[in-house]
């Protein structure tokens, strides 16, 4: 049985509006369910407590990027396979698994495809693969730059941004050592196989050129003369200061079945 | 294994790349190769090699594999394979290593100590493994 905690005030209280359809297509897809309101996210812990037993198969997290967070903190075994059902449109650990939407995820439920991933957090936020900080400017640039058809099809490579998009920031990795610099942006990398959990990538500007930093390290934090936004997948989290982990705990996570019956969905 | 003054343009997938056009400071502890491009300042340990390139300034101390130098350092390294100074680097410090090429153009101002080979060779604690025999099973359910 899963145990589907929902947030009924996530997405402008989407639930109540898909209730019946949810229901039904839980019972659709057989999966056995107990659906339980959290009407407070602090209440979290004690429901779980009231709740998980031998005989629940999961855990599934209906709501946005709040619920998740509160649920993931609040799950303690890591042997509880975790599905995350998104409601809001700022979902995006359910964004980064490729759910987009809640049918996506029951669909998961039904047939599930565990996966043991290693969790990162930003500020309070947890995220798997990776998250970015980087300038306005060069945000709007690079989404440019990768839509633009022309300069694809010209084969023209990214401009190398100017010394006016670079913002001057204060970087400390494991409180042991300092960065500091002119920097278009970073981006930071979950790795599960080594002994830091985080992979640190600064793009700095050096001569009119973009100058590569790699660094292996557990904890950052980064502090900027212009506030810089924080993004996993392509939703802004926060913005800068901030402070990005890498967290020990492992989470089992529903994700949906692999790429070849993705396709032949879409058709 | 040693590497060649091309490799130093393009160091095959360093674990960690210290670039220009930032300022780095501290320790830094590692277990792969380091590439440093730009300026360094503190300490650098790793058990992979070091790369100091043409256009950086290390001022550290720095302990590795196989350390080479194509650029500046001022600190002492000690190497527990080679120590390879190019024509174009300059160290200002004392190394320690099993092997030291310095080519014609490189530059070192400090004193220079080779290891000895055995001494490369880490201790090993011996380990001993006793078989349990059946009565040590019998001994051990008996006090539970």
């Amino acid at each position: 049985m899963y145990l589907f905690l929902v947030n009924p005030e996530a997405g402008g209280k989407k639930f109540s509006k898909i209730e019946k359809r949810f229901v039904g297509l839980l019972d659709k897809l057989k999966i056995k369910h107990k659906i339980v309101m959290i009407e407070n996210l602090a209440d979290i812990p004690q429901i779980l407590d009231e709740n998980v037993n031998t005989r629940t198969e999961g855990v599934a997290i209906v709501g946005g990027n709040a619920t998740v967070n509160a649920v993931i903190n609040a799950v303690v075994s890591e042997n509880t396979p975790i599905a995350i059902v998104p409601l809001s449109k700022t979902n995006h650990l359910a964004t980064s698994l490729g759910i987009h939407r809640w049918e996506q995820a029951l669909s998961a439920i039904a047939n599930p495809n565990l996966i043991d991933v290693r969790l990162g957090k930003v500020g309070s936020h947890y995220f798997i693969g990776s998250a970015e900080i980087a300038s306005h400017q060069n945000i709007i640039e690079k989404y440019l730059n990768k839509s633009n058809p022309l300069m694809k099809f010209l084969g023209i490579r990214q401009s190398v941004p100017s010394t006016q998009m670079a913002v001057d920031m204060d970087i400390t990795l494991d409180q042991q050592m300092t960065i500091k610099g002119p920097v278009h942006g970073i981006r930071v990398d979950l790795v599960s196989d080594k002994d830091k959990k985080l992979r640190v990538e600064i793009l700095a500007h050096d001569d009119n050129k973009v100058a590569k930093t790699v660094i292996m390290a557990d904890e950052l934090e980064a502090e900027s003369e212009k506030k810089m936004p924080v993004v996993i997948g392509n939703e802004t989290i926060t913005h800068t200061p901030v402070e990005i982990k890498g967290v020990s705990k492992h989470i089992k996570l529903i994700s949906p079945a692999p790429k070849k019956e993705d396709k032949k969905t879409k058709k | 294994m040693s590497k060649t003054r091309s490799d130093f343009a393009d160091f095959a997938n360093p674990d960690t790349i210290l670039g220009k056009g930032i300022e780095i400071k501290g320790q830094m502890s590692t277990q792969g190769d380091v590439q440093v491009n730009g300026a360094f300042s503190g300490k650098i340990t790793t058990n992979g090699d070091v790369v100091v390139g043409e256009h950086a300034f290390v001022d550290a101390d720095i302990s590795g594999e196989n350390v080479y130098v194509a650029g500046e350092v001022e600190g002492d390294i000690h190497a527990m394979d080679k120590i390879h100074i190019l024509e174009t680097g300059r160290v200002n410090g004392n190394v320690t290593s099993s092997a030291l090429e310095i080519e014609a153009g490189g530059i070192l101002k400090g004193s220079s100590t080779m290891r000895d080979v055995e001494e490369a060779v880490p201790e090993i604690d011996p380990t001993f493994e006793v078989e349990e025999t059946q009565s040590d099973k019998d001994k051990k359910s008996d006090s539970k």
